[in-house]
């Protein structure tokens, strides 16, 4: 005869029975961590994770897993955990909010986790004095950069602030504060920011970036300052094999502009035209190329620049326009087309190729294809798990995240890319409508009128500039080669131009009444300018 | 022959006085002339630039024209240059000599002793002109600087001999003159030559000289009868040396 008391009594048991393995499972794999057997551990701590007994048993189980995946150097899917844990946000039961915070400020300064993963991270309201000393760096770093996304400038600035200096984010963050008082018109308190980033960046790749960015911006404020020659000092910083070089050497080309240094302009912009760089995009360059000569009065020069942006860009915006068209709602063919250019397998859009030479060297692209790379490493890794992994679900778990990261990472950078391309329509657009200008212009007869609109920047007799950005130094040995139509590589950035101006002749050359025919061997007068002192020490 | 070495050694050092009064280190120009008829020029820092600098070497050192003997020399070369094209350089050479083939089927099978002149050593120093510099580019695509020069030196060669063709006399004719012990004599040498550099870097580089020694020489120094006066001769020491330098 059944008896309450056996019935209760057998649900017990049964019950007990029952959380037997997930408990076992939890003190097991805490036995393994302790072991260093990470990859039982994982497994174990999975398994409790989804089968948890007991309050905060889920928690120890995902703090335990994350663990394990990260020492055996799984450190997306670690931080897809740890993120778990931080998007609870802190409170009394959420007992390792400080430190899954750490690690996954660790884990980013190891391998990027992306931005879109850290914003998402910190949409959940958080006390910044909760936030541990390891992950304020971390933490402000990251408010501060999406504040800046947001143009919100001022809350940026007070977020980049908080970083502590002996935080890895450190520096960057004195970047970003530099960049801010910038925008706010504080141009030597921006430079001050930049010279002491610049300064603390170490050897890595991180630093690099960030010294070059640095020499780039501080260039660029001086620029904005009329400070021409020290821009140019800092441009020059920057090394020839970065792919920042040729953007300094395009900037560096407008600041010789402004300083009236024509022959340097132009030289500048002849390392930009080598076939070296076929398919790169400065496009502008034409354009600052023609307005240089039509202040040296030299109008059939003028005429060819303007017809070899038409020849080089007609194509390309061609092209530009079927490609906008056919990825406009697809962003991750978008994203697969710009890697298929960069690996070299892209067969098609030939004349665009410069466009996408250029997307593929921004800091989007980079940073998606760290994450396809990093995750594609981990996914490798993970086969070598299957047999313990494949039974409870934990290999499948990872592999879904991993591949979704993918996803996500392609879509975003694809979508922006997009957007990037499509500026450079515009900005295409743009330069053509200003050919157009000036030839109707030239046509029209009302040279003079245009020159005088270039009447901008101020002479600077004083410094005399040789090829590679470099200062004249009289004292310094110099080396002349001679170009006759062949690019050497070793020459690339030391062309120096040496023509004169034919603005003293009546109507320049081409313009009303012709004149003197420059060039090869053939000096005009002063000209009404200043004689393009420069390479060759004149002073 | 000791007048001989001793106005050598006058000529020598005056001219380094004069090179180092008539040559001194002269400011750059910026030659703003060059290539002066060309649009487009480059213009830039010279990738190798030697002016004021010391230049420490060592070569191998092979003397080309000798039927009978290989003779094999390491040479030290110091070079200071005072400007891009004029240097002035001091080298000493030092080696030995070996027998070839020949001299021994001679020997040995027709009883033909050579006269041979075993050059020793040989050190000199004199002017070094740099008229050519330019560059050359290698299959791989790397462009590399070089120099070519010529040199015009004075020293002194030391010829090695051996008497090994004489004999001693013979016990029962005590009168005749005993087999010269070994000996190296110096003389006065004037040099000319020619060769390239080749700049791995901005501090080192790899180079290549011909030479021609000239020196007036006693024919009767090598005979067994050294005392005895029967005339003088000139002998060409042609040169190959291959080695590498570098630059302080």
């Amino acid at each position: 005869m059944r008896t309450p008391g056996k019935i209760y009594l057998s649900l017990i048991l049964a019950v007990t029975l029952a959380a037997e393995p997930a408990l076992a499972n939890y003190r097991a794999a805490s036995a393994y961590f302790a072991r260093r057997d990470y990859i039982d551990a994982a497994s174990a701590y999975f398994q409790a994770y989804g089968y948890p007994k007991g309050a905060g048993e889920k928690e120890k189980a995902e703090w335990g897993l994350a663990q394990s995946l990260q020492k055996l150097g799984f450190y997306y899917s670690a931080s897809k955990y740890y993120s778990v844990i931080v998007r609870r946000g802190p409170n009394r039961s959420n007992i390792f909010f400080t430190k899954a915070l750490e690690e996954l400020g660790k884990i980013n300064s190891t391998i990027n986790l992306g931005q879109s993963h850290i914003v998402q991270l910190f949409k959940t309201k958080i006390d910044p004095a909760q936030v541990p000393g390891p992950a304020r760096g971390f933490y402000f770093y990251y408010l501060g950069i999406e504040a800046f996304n947001r143009r919100k400038f001022e809350q940026a600035f007070s977020f980049f602030q908080k970083v502590p200096s002996g935080s890895p984010y450190y520096n960057k963050a004195t970047f970003h504060l530099g960049v801010v008082s910038n925008l706010r018109g504080s141009h030597s308190k921006a430079i001050s920011y930049f010279e002491r980033a610049r300064a603390g960046a170490g050897n890595s790749d991180n630093g690099a970036w960030v010294r070059e960015q640095a020499n780039l911006n501080i260039a660029r404020v001086n620029y904005e300052v009329k400070r021409y020659r020290s821009a140019i000092e800092y441009y020059a910083q920057i090394p020839r094999d970065s792919d920042n070089w040729l953007e300094a050497l395009f900037e560096a080309a407008w600041t010789f502009f402004m300083m009236q240094k024509h022959n340097n302009t132009l030289g500048t912009i002849h390392t930009l035209h080598s076939p070296f760089f076929v398919n790169r995009f400065f496009p502008e360059s034409y354009i600052l190329q023609a307005i240089t000569f039509l202040r040296l009065c030299r109008y059939k020069q003028v005429k060819v620049s303007l017809g070899k942006f038409k020849t080089r860009y007609k194509g390309v915006f061609d092209d530009l326009n079927k490609l906008l068209e056919h990825y406009r709602s697809d962003p991750q063919k978008f994203f697969k087309l710009v890697y298929d250019y960069r690996v070299g397998s892209l067969n098609e859009y030939k004349r665009a190729w410069a466009i996408l030479d250029s997307l593929s060297r921004t800091d989007v692209y980079k940073e998606a294809g760290n994450t396809i790379r990093f995750s594609d490493r981990e996914l490798a890794q993970l086969s070598r798990y299957s047999a313990k992994w494949g039974s409870n679900g934990l290999n499948d778990e990872l592999a879904s995240f991993l591949r979704n990261k993918k996803t996500a990472a392609v879509k975003d950078a694809g979508k922006r890319l997009f957007d990037t391309a499509s500026g450079y329509y515009a900005y295409l657009k743009e330069l053509s409508d200003q050919t157009i200008g000036i030839n109707t212009e030239m046509v029209l007869g009302r040279v003079d009128a245009l020159r005088a609109q270039l009447k901008v920047g101020t002479a600077d007799k004083k410094a005399n500039f040789i090829g590679g950005l470099q200062a004249l130094n009289v004292s310094q040995d110099l080396e002349y080669w001679p170009f006759e139509g062949e690019y050497w590589e070793d020459e690339l950035g030391g062309y120096v131009y040496n023509i004169e101006s034919l603005c003293s002749k009546a109507g320049g050359d081409g313009g009303a009444g012709g004149g003197a025919k420059g060039g090869k061997g053939e000096k005009s007068g002063g000209g009404e300018e200043d004689k393009s002192g420069d390479g060759g020490g004149e002073n | 022959m000791e007048m001989g070495k001793r106005n050598l050694l006058k000529m020598a050092m005056t001219l380094v006085v004069i090179a180092a009064v008539v040559l001194p280190p002269s400011p750059a120009r910026s030659e703003i002339g060059r290539f002066d008829g060309y649009e487009i020029r480059v213009i830039r820092p010279r990738f190798m630039a030697k002016r004021n600098r010391i230049e420490l070497g060592g070569e191998g050192t092979l003397i080309m024209n000798q039927s009978f003997i290989y003779t094999l020399m390491m040479t030290g070369l110091l070079d200071y240059h005072f400007s891009e094209m004029i240097a002035l350089e001091f080298d000493a050479s030092y080696g030995f000599s070996i027998d070839k083939d020949d001299k021994r089927i001679l020997q040995d099978e027709f009883q033909i002793n050579t006269q041979i002149l075993r050059t020793e050593y040989i050190f000199g120093g004199g002017i070094m002109w740099t008229p050519i510099y330019g560059k050359t580019q290698l299959p791989s695509g790397n462009v590399v600087y070089f120099d070519s020069f010529v040199t015009g030196q004075v020293g002194l060669t030391g010829i090695k001999y051996t008497y090994e063709q004489c004999l001693a006399p013979p016990p029962d004719h005590p009168e005749l003159p005993d087999k010269p012990p070994p000996s190296t004599k110096a003389y006065p040498t004037f040099n000319v030559g020619f060769g390239q550099k080749y700049f791995v870097s901005q501090d080192f580089g790899f180079r290549w000289d011909v030479r021609d020694y000239l020196f007036q020489y006693e024919k009767g120094d090598g005979s067994c009868t050294p005392d005895v006066k029967v005339g003088s001769d000139v002998h060409n020491n042609i040169t190959l040396q291959l080695g590498a330098s570098t630059f302080f």
